[in-house]
């Protein structure tokens, strides 16, 4: 499998943050590892990438950030959580991309 | 070549992302720690420091790469630091130049002076009872 276009993967980015952040709070690290995870590697987002995107959801209120120290490495971390207009921008999103998903399902399995 | 302990490479880093500009050190923290997080990971992989350090600020992004992403959110911030340097940055500027100003005209007038006595001497040497000088007359 081809990895998957820079330009797609910005596309897809907020709704990928957004679903990620409604399986509960979490923080910018363990975000990409998730993501590299399930695409098994072939979404690959340049790391830093990430907390620009974050930032404007947070200034958008989609997300809400909380700065406090993880137990594991006794530094301070910032952890992101989804709001209820962020959930709401979610459904958004998601009606959206299957909507594309249908049409793409429809003319690939028709031939068109 | 020179060897760097991994805190001293870190903190190379973070000073070039701060010299690129458009970040707040909050963001800066928050960018180190997740330079700290992968270090932590490919470390425990077996990557030895330099390679894990590599690796870890090539994922993360080049600086001016980051740089130009976070500006975009943080033209606020872009523009607090210019209105700062309009404040406080030109005023300094200003009076930098004027006090080189104002130690040129010292040294020019010096110079000048310095230069007319030169002619007065000279045409003295040449011409009895024609220096200009003062004392020189009584």
């Amino acid at each position: 499998m081809n990895k998957i276009s820079k330009e797609l993967t910005a596309a897809s980015s907020i709704p990928i943050i957004l679903s990620i952040l409604q399986q509960g709070e979490t923080y910018g690290y363990e975000i990409i590892r998730k993501v590299a995870l399930l695409s098994e590697t072939e979404i690959q987002w340049t790391d830093g990438m990430l907390y620009p995107v974050l930032h404007k959801l947070e200034k958008k209120g989609h997300i809400l950030a909380e700065w406090r120290v993880a137990a594991e490495t006794g530094r301070r971390r910032k952890y992101y959580r989804i709001t209820k207009q962020g959930k709401k921008q979610l459904k958004t999103e998601q009606d959206q991309w299957k909507t594309m998903n249908t049409l793409f399902s429809k003319l690939w399995q028709t031939g068109l | 070549m020179e060897y760097l302990k991994l805190e001293e490479r870190i903190d190379i880093w973070k000073d070039s992302l701060r010299e690129a500009g458009a970040f707040s050190e909050e963001q800066l923290y928050e960018l180190e720690d997740h330079l700290q997080e992968r270090l932590n990971d490919l470390l425990a992989s077996g990557y030895t420091e330099e390679n894990a350090f590599e690796a870890a600020t090539l994922g993360i992004g080049q600086p001016m790469e980051l740089s130009a992403a976070y500006s975009i959110n943080n033209k606020p911030l872009i523009l607090k630091q210019l209105l700062l340097f309009f404040l406080l940055g030109f005023p300094l500027v200003a009076f930098i130049f004027q006090l080189f100003y104002f130690t040129w005209n010292l040294t020019g007038i010096a110079l000048i002076e310095s230069g007319l006595r030169g002619f007065n001497y000279s045409l003295g040497m040449m011409i009895p009872g024609t220096i200009l000088d003062s004392t020189s007359t009584s």
